[in-house]
């Protein structure tokens, strides 16, 4: 099972802080969503996690090594990383774009070994996209293009995804396959941590929901024990209404 | 690159013909039993030395710029995720040309014949730094071509400058020269000063394939994917910098080449922006072998420079591409 955790952790833009003091471990095997407003420091927090940005204090562990001394390649066997920006910058096929996530094994669009097609392959059944192999990806709906990205991100068989913002700009239908294609990645072993906005779909999927607000986790714990009215309002700043552990309505404070 | 090997050699082979009709031309007739029997050294001598010292050199040094303006280009384009992007609107070319023309202006070109490429590239490298610089400040790409355009603008008045003072008209249509660009009266030697450099680029960009294609997907998630974007960015801005420089110390400014050339192939190579270079290296060198043979039959007063064709079909070439792009999701 994969570990990742995060100590004391903080990071500034020149004289801002953007999140400090954060201490978390993922628990390995779970789905776990971060949630707080925008500009609690979410994404930035996600960047230092995924190793792309060092922190300015504190340490994250990947397995027990530290994550900023790990090689690129290493690193990226181990955790895939969604950003929230998903458009492509030129129109490759769907299939090139799902090999992309071979990039750490050595395998590009031009050239792909055995072990990286399976994988490719796989990804591709996974997500369904096998009738959309060869299409061009500026040809997709955005549903189908967030699936080519979790396609690409499961074709590298990382252990650990972590994904920034995966819902955005999807209808109810796609936000519930996309779910469940994280939930599934779980169930099979892998860890999972998910900055979600939908509070709703957050509290039914995710095994523990972590509390971020001005750059400070404020909670964390199961959807049934601490989805609660106190903390949609000192986190979100609005007055909940929650029955049986679900959210059932926001009005302003 | 298995994938694109019946691609890369229909181009390769096209490359052979079109160099091959190059020999054909010139002020000596010459049939093409006698251009191989030069080719080959078979025939008569005057054949051979028609050959090897003119012609051959000339559709040579055709071939070589253009691909080395076309895969520089290419790379450009998947490094900025932009398919305007290429040394002659980054202003990477002026720059070099610049470099190249105060060597001249200055009289040092006659104590080495390496010092003229050393300054060609110099300049090259200098631009590519300067926006490899300003990669790293800004992350919007409109923002790193009008960079550009400051860089080329900036360069051109200078150039300019150096006209203005000009000591005499001799230095003057020396300088002029370098600014219209040509590949007429080169000779092995003046290939062979420019040719490692171009080829140590070359190599450069081709190590980079991988991460353009990586960079598909932009910059955080290629990173994300296990690319060392720093190391990426070095790679692409060093091996740009020394083939651009190299080809403009063999043939001046030549613009639009790195532009149309990558344009024309995307579609071949299932828009993937490390498939495509040596495609467009390939075809960039068949692209200027057949724009100095066109120049050569059309029957003007003076003989066209390859620069000022370039720029008559490539600016307006480029004026399309801007309004066509496909994938409009860049900043």
């Amino acid at each position: 099972m994969t570990q990742l955790s995060a100590d004391n952790l903080s990071l500034n833009a020149g004289q801002t802080e953007l999140f400090a003091k954060v201490n978390l471990s993922l628990a390995p095997g779970k789905l776990t969503c971060l949630i707080g407003p925008n500009g609690a420091g979410k994404s930035s927090l996600l960047t230092c996690l995924a190793g792309l940005k060092k922190p300015a204090t504190g340490t994250v562990l990947l397995n027990g090594q530290d994550l900023t001394g790990m090689s690129s390649t290493e690193r990226a066997k181990q955790l895939s990383y969604l950003p929230q920006n998903r458009q492509l910058s030129w129109p490759i096929s769907v299939e090139d774009a799902v090999a992309l996530g071979r990039f750490a094994y050595g395998g590009t669009p031009a050239r792909l070994s055995e072990a990286d097609r399976t994988a490719v392959d796989e990804a591709l059944d996974i997500c369904e996209l096998n009738g959309l192999r060869k299409r061009a990806t500026d040809t997709l709906s955005g549903g189908e293009l967030s699936r080519v990205h979790f396609a690409r991100a499961f074709a590298g068989k990382a252990p650990l995804l972590i994904a920034d913002e995966p819902l955005t700009a999807l209808d109810p239908k796609h936000q519930l396959r996309v779910m469940r294609l994280i939930q599934r990645f779980t169930e099979n072993g892998g860890t999972a941590l998910v900055v979600l906005h939908d509070i709703a779909l957050a509290a039914q999927f995710a095994d523990v929901l972590l509390w971020m607000r001005f750059g400070r986790l404020v909670d964390e714990g199961s959807p049934a024990k601490t989805l609660t009215e106190q903390n949609m309002s000192r986190v979100f700043d609005v007055s909940a209404r929650i029955e049986d552990g679900r959210l059932i309505s926001i009005a302003d404070a | 690159m298995i994938r694109d090997l019946p691609l890369n050699a229909g181009l390769f082979t096209a490359g052979i013909v079109a160099i091959f009709l190059a020999c054909l031309l010139g002020s000596t007739s010459l049939s093409i039993a006698d251009v191989f029997g030069g080719l080959t050294a078979t025939g008569a001598d005057e054949h051979s030395v028609i050959i090897w010292q003119i012609r051959l050199p000339r559709a040579f040094a055709a071939f070589i710029t253009g691909a080395a303006l076309a895969m520089s280009g290419a790379a450009l384009q998947g490094l900025l995720r932009n398919p305007l992007a290429e040394p002659g609107v980054l202003g990477v070319s002026a720059m070099s040309v610049l470099a190249a023309t105060l060597v001249l202006y200055f009289g040092l070109a006659t104590a080495s014949s390496l010092i003229l490429p050393a300054a060609a590239i110099f300049g090259a490298l200098l631009a590519t730094a300067l926006l490899g610089f300003a990669a790293l400040r800004t992350g919007s790409v409109v923002t790193l071509i009008l960079i550009g355009v400051g860089i080329s603008s900036f360069s051109g008045a200078l150039m300019s400058l150096l006209l203005n003072f000009a000591p005499n008209p001799f230095s003057l249509a020396d300088m002029v020269n370098w600014t219209l660009g040509s590949v007429a009266n080169r000779s092995l030697t003046d290939l062979a000063y420019s040719l490692p450099f171009i080829l140590a680029g070359l190599g450069l960009l081709l190590a980079s394939a991988r991460g353009l294609s990586a960079l598909t997907l932009g910059e955080e998630a290629a990173a994300g994917l296990g690319l060392n974007l720093m190391h990426q960015r070095i790679l692409v801005i060093v091996g740009a910098g020394l083939a651009t420089g190299g080809s403009i110390a063999i043939a001046g400014a030549i613009g639009f080449v790195g532009i149309i050339t990558p344009h024309v192939m995307r579609p071949l190579v299932g828009h993937d922006p490390g498939r495509i270079l040596l495609p467009s290296a390939l075809a960039g060198g068949v692209l200027l072998v057949a724009a100095d043979i066109l120049i050569r039959i059309l029957p003007t007063y003076a003989e066209l420079k390859l620069g000022v064709v370039a720029a008559l079909i490539g600016a307006p070439a480029f004026v399309w591409i801007a309004i066509q792009k496909r994938s409009g999701g860049l900043p």
